[in-house]
């Protein structure tokens, strides 16, 4: 019954003292923060410990959530500044050199594809996602497995909406030009 | 040859275009090859991605954190209780030189045009200063001094442990 109550109404609770009503929140964004983790850091240790950090700073952050924005924009925000924060300190790359809009893509196959095996394109797609910078794979985790739109995401990412726009579109390009150089379109369709 | 550049492709794909360029674009991937195949790869593309799996945390993901909130939560609570006694405390010691240093001013001030009220805050002040001048001076003094050191000492020694054993504890 209580998972039935939007996130503004499960908030209110939390924030009068049902501290046990954070797991529905934790329940309905963990498998879907997770994702975008994992795409960011490219570690699911990393991506849980962080995941963990996030809901643990959003439950702290809550008295400062007045339900202007959506929760899920808030909470996503605190997801994406987080995964930055990690890949700073761990000195992966730089915040200025990290997937501009302008960065060139370069994808490699982490495993062959066999054409015949259609069902096992979506993974396919999933594993040349990883490969992805940061940012680009968390626009696509964004638009894709959350559904979010171009202005939703523009507020998480603190960028402006045409700039989502040109890294989705960038993203996708990099994606259908790698199965194009590989000529899995044909056999596919 | 190219008649529609990937950015188009794109936007069609978002139905973000017009009617008029919808159908423009339509035409345009009739006549060329090239363009369609593009086309068809993006669509691939985009259709699988929307058929992304969604990775799962580890069981119990939900008890780890919500342990550590726990935790937290019971850490502040106790800080909160301990700053509270403290301030309470010294609150105390504060307002009982404030009530001594006010009736030490009154009685020296002359009772001439003394109200009524005045004399109450008097007559307070006096008992104050009686309480104080026994509890402040000669062996009263010393007894009182070894108390608040021994009390502060205890507090802090104890807020160090709770201190220690709450990081030992979060750190697991």
């Amino acid at each position: 019954m209580m998972k039935q109550l939007t996130d503004w109404e499960i908030i209110e609770s939390v924030k009068k003292g049902n501290q046990s009503d954070y797991s529905i929140i934790i329940d309905r964004y963990k498998n879907k923060a997770y994702s975008l983790l994992n795409r960011m850091l490219k570690n699911p240790q990393d991506a849980e410990e962080v995941l963990q950090d996030c809901f643990v700073k959003a439950y702290n952050s809550l008295s400062s959530f007045k339900g202007e924005a959506k929760f899920s924009t808030w909470f996503y925000r605190i997801v994406y500044n987080t995964a930055l924060t990690k890949l700073a300190s761990k000195k992966r790359k730089t915040e200025n050199q990290m997937s501009s809009v302008d960065e060139h893509i370069n994808l490699e196959s982490a495993y062959d594809f066999k054409a015949s095996e259609k069902k096992d394109f979506a993974e396919f797609v999933s594993g040349l996602v990883n490969q992805l910078p940061e940012k680009n794979a968390m626009v696509l985790n964004l638009f894709y497995l959350n559904e979010m739109s171009c202005e939703e995401i523009s507020e998480i990412m603190n960028t402006s909406v045409s700039n989502v726009k040109v890294m989705l579109h960038r993203s996708r390009n990099a994606l259908k030009d790698y199965i194009l150089k590989n000529n899995l379109v044909e056999e596919l369709l | 040859m190219n008649l529609l550049s990937d950015e188009i492709l794109n936007k069609y794909l978002d139905g973000e275009l017009t009617p008029t360029e919808k159908a423009e674009v339509e035409e345009l991937l009739k006549e060329s090859e090239s363009d369609r195949k593009r086309f068809n790869a993006l669509k691939l593309i985009h259709e699988n991605l929307s058929a992304m799996e969604i990775d799962e945390v580890s069981p119990g993901f939900n008890e780890k954190v919500m342990l550590t909130l726990e935790k937290k939560y019971a850490r502040t609570k106790q800080q909160n209780y301990f700053i509270a006694a403290v301030t309470f405390f010294f609150g105390f010691i504060c307002i009982g030189i404030v009530a001594y240093l006010l009736s030490g001013i009154i009685s020296s001030s002359g009772g001439s045009e003394s109200t009524k009220l005045i004399d109450i805050i008097k007559q307070t002040g006096e008992v104050i200063i009686t309480f104080s001048q026994k509890l402040f001076t000669g062996e009263g003094l010393s007894i009182i001094g070894s108390v608040f050191s021994f009390v502060i000492i205890i507090a802090g020694h104890i807020f160090y442990e709770q201190q220690k054993r709450m990081k030992t504890n979060l750190g697991r």
